[in-house]
C-alpha cells in the first residue's frame, strides 16, 4: 500500500474517487445511459469496430470464409508499392477530382448567383437542382449509364443532329473519367448550390452598394465583392468534393466496372474488387488504410490553406 | 416540477441493479432463444435462383416432396446481394447459409472452401449416382483439386453462336453451310458488313465474365482444355489457341466488323446484328424480337488448322453450369442429400428442362424429352446435343482474378490495339503463374 502523501497514493484516492463518481452517476441517471446507448452501439459497431478491424486486416492476410488470419506484417503495404493498378486507380481518381471540382466550384457558384436573384420560379430550381443530390446514387448512374450508350443513347442521338454523334462515352478510355466526372458534379451540385446561397446571403448589401456608387459594373461587383466573400465557402467547396472525389465508386461501378483499359478504375472500386472480387480483405484494407491517409493529408493541407486566407 | 417527478419515478423503477439484470436477462435469454429456434428447425432449407422459370420450378418440386416427406423443405429464392457468390459469402462467414443451393458457379466452389460438404465422402452413393446421371467427364470436371466432389453438376447453358439466316441470305451466304473455321467466320462477317449489316456485337464492358461469350468458349474449342495445367499450379493458355482466338478477336475489332460501342438493347433480339456468341438464355428475347424463324445456332468457331475443321463434330464450348451445394451447417445432411437426389431426378430433370428451357446435365437429355419438345423450342435441341461437350472453368480460388487478367489482355490487344496479341497474353500468362504459383 503507498504511504500517505505519497504521488501514488495520491493517484490511488484520485482513482477511486473517479471510479465512485461514475457509479453514483450510473445510479443517479440509469436512464440517461439507457437514452445514449444507441448511439455509443451503432458508434462502436458500425464505426470503431469495422476501423479497427480494418487496421488489424491491414496487417494480416484473409479470405472470409477461412478464421485463420495470419500476420504478415507489412507485406500488404509492400505489395501496394509495386501494385500497378493501385497507382494506375490513384491517376484515375486524381484526374476525376481535376475534372469533377472546378466544374463543381464554377458552375454551382453561377447557379446560386442565378437562383439568389429574383428569378421566376426560383422555388421550383432550387428543387430541381438539388433532386438529384438525393436521389439514390445507383438509380442515377444506370439512367446515366443508358442516357451515355453509344448507340441508341439521348446523348449520341441529340449530337447526332449536328454531326457529332458516335462517341465512346464510356467505352472509349479517354472519354470513361470525364464523362463520369462531369456526371457526378451535376449529381453533387444541388449541395454545392445550397452552401452558396447561403454564403451570398451572408454578404452585406452594403458593399455591393458602395461599389455601385463607386461606379463598378455588375461584372466587377461580382469579381470584387462577390468572389472574395465567398472564398471560406469555395474553399469549404473544394475541400468536401475533393474528399467526396476521393470516395468515388458507385459510377465507376455502375457504368463502367472501372473499363475500358481499367480508365475509370478508382481507389475505392479497387478496393471492392480486391476484397469482394479476389477475397483479399488484408490487402483491401491496407489500401483503404492508405486511401485515408492520403485524404486526410489532402484536407490537412486544404485546411492549411484555408487558415491562411483568413489569418 | 411534474416533468421531474415522473422522472424521478422512472428513475426509481429503473436503479442500476435493474438495468443490469435486464441486460443480463437479454445476454442469456437470446442465446437461449435462438438455441430453441435451432432446434426447432429439423427442416431443410433450400435456397434457389430468382429468376422466375426457376422459381416456379423450384416451388412445384418443393411442393411434391413436402406432400410425400416427413421432412420438410422451406424454400426460399437466394437473399437479395450483388450477386450469388457475395450473399453466399456473407452467409458463410455468419453461419447462416441454407443446407442445400441451387445456383453454386462451379468457380466459387475453392472460395466456399470450408463452407461445402464433401459429397463424395459424406454420402456412400454421391459419385456413383452423380456419373450415373451426367457421365464420368462431365461429373470429372467439378471435382475438386483433393479430386472430391463439393458440387453436384446439375444445368448448363452451353455457349454456341445464334446467327439470322435472312441476312445470311442478302449478304450472298448459304445460312444451310454455316461458317466452321476463323477464316470462314471472318469471310461471312465481311460479306455482312458489306453488306450493310453489323455482323457481331460482343459485350466490350471490362467484367472479367465477359470473356465467357468471346475469347474463352473460342479457347476451348481450339484447346479443349482449361487455363491451367493438372496440377493447377501453371497457366497453359498463352499457346497457338489462346494466342489464336485472341487474334481472331482482334481482327474482328480491327476490321470494323464488331463495333466497339455499348447498346440499351440486346443487339441480337433487337434486330440490330446478323450473329452473337450466347447460351439458350438468348431465346426468349429471340422470341420477344419475333426473329425465332429466321434464327438458326451453329457451334463456336474453330482454327483453320483444327482436326474439327473440316467435320462435323462439335467442338468443346464453355458450359456456363450451375450447381448444388450441400452447407456444413445443415442439421439434416442425409435428408438434404435425399431432397438433392430427388430434385435431380429423372422426372425432374426433364420437367426442368421443360419448365425453363436450361438444360440437366444428364446424359442423353435429349432423348428423354417428351415428343413434340424440340418441334415447340427447335433452338433448343443444339445446345441440348452440345451438352456433353462442355468444358466449365478451372475450379481454382483465383478464378476470377485468373479471368480478370485475361480479360485485361482481351481489351488490350483485342478491342482497343493498344498492345500486341503476344505481350498481352505474356502479361496476362505471367500474372496468373504468380497468382497460381502461391495457392
Amino acid at each position: 500500500m503507498a504511504a500517505e502523501g505519497t504521488p501514488a497514493a495520491y493517484e490511488a484516492v484520485s482513482a477511486r474517487r473517479r471510479r465512485g463518481f461514475r457509479l453514483r452517476s450510473l445510479e443517479r441517471h440509469p436512464v440517461g445511459y439507457l437514452f445514449v446507448l444507441p448511439y455509443v452501439v451503432f458508434f462502436g459497431a458500425m464505426i470503431a469496430y469495422p476501423l479497427g478491424f480494418a487496421v488489424y486486416l491491414s496487417f494480416h492476410n484473409w479470405n472470409i470464409v477461412q478464421t485463420e488470419k495470419p500476420w504478415v506484417g507489412l507485406d500488404n503495404f509492400d505489395r501496394l508499392i509495386h501494385d500497378s493498378l493501385f497507382w494506375q486507380s490513384l491517376r484515375n481518381t486524381v484526374k476525376f477530382i481535376i475534372v469533377n471540382v472546378p466544374v463543381t466550384v464554377v458552375v454551382s457558384l453561377i447557379l446560386a448567383v442565378a437562383l439568389n436573384r429574383g428569378i421566376k420560379g426560383r422555388a421550383f430550381f432550387r428543387t430541381a437542382y438539388f433532386l438529384p443530390y438525393v436521389t439514390a446514387g445507383v438509380v442515377i448512374a444506370l439512367i446515366w449509364k443508358w442516357m451515355f450508350s453509344t448507340e441508341g443513347g439521348v446523348i449520341n442521338n441529340a449530337l447526332g443532329h449536328i454531326g457529332l454523334g458516335g462517341i465512346g462515352w464510356l467505352t472509349d478510355p479517354f472519354w470513361s473519367m470525364i464523362t463520369i466526372a462531369l456526371m457526378v458534379a451535376w449529381k453533387q451540385m444541388g449541395f454545392y448550390v445550397i452552401l452558396y446561397l447561403g454564403g451570398l446571403q451572408g454578404i452585406p448589401q452594403t458593399l455591393y452598394e458602395a461599389a455601385e456608387v463607386d461606379g463598378a459594373n455588375a461584372f466587377q461587383r461580382f469579381w470584387s465583392i462577390t468572389i472574395p466573400q465567398l472564398r471560406p465557402i469555395t474553399l469549404l467547396v473544394v475541400i468536401l468534393s475533393t474528399i467526396i472525389g476521393f470516395q468515388l465508386f458507385t459510377e465507376p461501378y455502375i457504368m463502367t466496372g472501372g473499363g475500358p483499359l481499367n480508365s475509370s478504375l478508382s481507389v475505392v472500386l479497387y478496393i471492392y474488387q480486391k476484397a469482394f472480387q479476389s477475397l483479399e480483405f488484408g490487402y483491401a484494407a491496407a489500401i483503404g488504410m492508405v486511401l485515408a491517409a492520403i485524404i486526410m493529408l489532402t484536407a490537412a493541407i486544404q485546411r492549411f490553406v484555408l487558415e491562411r486566407e483568413h489569418a | 416540477m411534474r416533468h421531474d417527478a415522473r422522472f424521478s419515478l422512472v428513475e426509481r423503477r429503473l436503479n442500476r441493479r435493474q438495468v443490469l439484470r435486464g441486460g443480463a436477462a437479454l445476454g442469456l435469454g437470446l442465446p437461449l432463444l435462438s438455441g430453441l429456434s435451432a432446434q426447432a428447425a429439423s427442416s431443410i432449407t433450400f435456397w434457389y435462383a430468382t429468376n422466375a422459370q426457376e422459381t416456379d420450378y423450384a416451388k412445384a418440386v418443393v411442393s411434391a416432396w413436402n406432400k410425400s416427406q416427413t421432412t420438410q423443405v422451406k424454400a426460399q429464392p437466394v437473399p437479395a446481394g450483388n450477386s450469388t457468390e457475395e450473399v453466399v459469402l456473407a452467409a458463410i462467414a455468419a453461419r447462416t447459409t441454407p443446407c442445400a443451393l441451387a445456383n453454386v458457379a462451379p468457380n466459387a466452389v475453392p472460395e466456399y472452401g470450408q463452407g461445402l460438404v464433401d459429397l463424395s465422402k459424406t454420402f456412400k452413393d454421391a459419385d456413383s449416382f452423380l456419373v450415373e446421371r451426367s457421365g464420368k467427364t462431365i461429373v470429372d470436371q467439378y471435382r475438386s483439386s483433393d479430386g472430391d466432389l463439393y458440387q453436384v453438376p446439375w444445368k448448363t447453358n452451353p455457349v454456341m453462336v445464334f446467327f439470322r439466316k435472312d441476312l445470311f441470305q442478302k449478304a450472298g451466304l448459304d445460312p444451310t453451310k454455316p461458317p466452321r473455321t476463323y477464316t470462314q467466320a471472318l469471310d461471312a462477317m465481311g460479306k455482312l458488313k458489306a453488306a450493310g449489316f453489323t455482323p457481331i456485337q460482343p459485350d466490350i464492358s471490362q467484367n472479367w465474365y465477359s470473356l465467357w461469350w468471346t475469347w474463352y468458349p473460342l479457347y476451348l474449342a481450339a484447346s479443349s482444355q482449361l487455363l491451367l495445367d493438372k496440377s493447377g499450379k501453371k497457366a497453359i493458355f498463352n499457346d497457338a489457341a489462346g494466342q489464336g482466338a485472341m487474334n481472331f478477336w482482334r481482327e474482328v475489332y480491327q476490321k470494323g466488323y464488331a463495333p466497339k460501342a455499348t447498346s440499351q438493347q440486346d443487339p441480337y433480339g433487337a434486330g440490330k446484328v446478323a450473329m452473337v456468341i450466347s447460351g439458350p438464355w438468348e431465346i426468349p428475347s429471340i422470341q420477344q424480337g419475333k426473329l425465332l424463324d429466321a434464327t438458326d445456332v451453329m457451334p463456336v468457331w474453330v482454327p483453320d488448322d483444327s482436326p474439327l475443321a473440316n467435320n462435323t463434330e462439335l467442338p468443346y464450348t464453355y458450359a456456363d453450369a450451375k450447381n448444388i451445394s450441400i452447407f456444413t451447417t445443415c442439421d439434416n445432411k442425409d435428408d438434404t442429400w435425399k431432397f438433392v437426389e430427388y430434385y435431380v431426378s429423372k422426372d425432374n430433370d426433364v420437367k426442368f428442362f421443360q419448365m425453363t428451357q436450361q438444360i440437366p446435365l444428364r446424359q442423353g437429355i435429349d432423348q428423354l424429352m417428351p415428343e413434340g419438345f424440340f418441334t415447340e423450342y427447335p433452338l433448343l435441341k443444339p445446345f441440348a446435343q452440345q451438352a456433353a461437350r462442355t468444358l466449365d472453368v478451372d475450379l481454382n480460388s483465383h478464378s476470377i482474378d485468373i479471368f480478370t487478367a485475361i480479360m485485361q489482355a482481351y481489351q488490350s490487344a483485342a478491342i482497343y490495339s493498344k498492345s500486341t496479341t503476344e505481350s498481352a497474353m505474356k502479361k496476362a500468362e505471367d500474372q496468373v503463374n504468380s497468382l497460381v504459383g502461391s495457392s
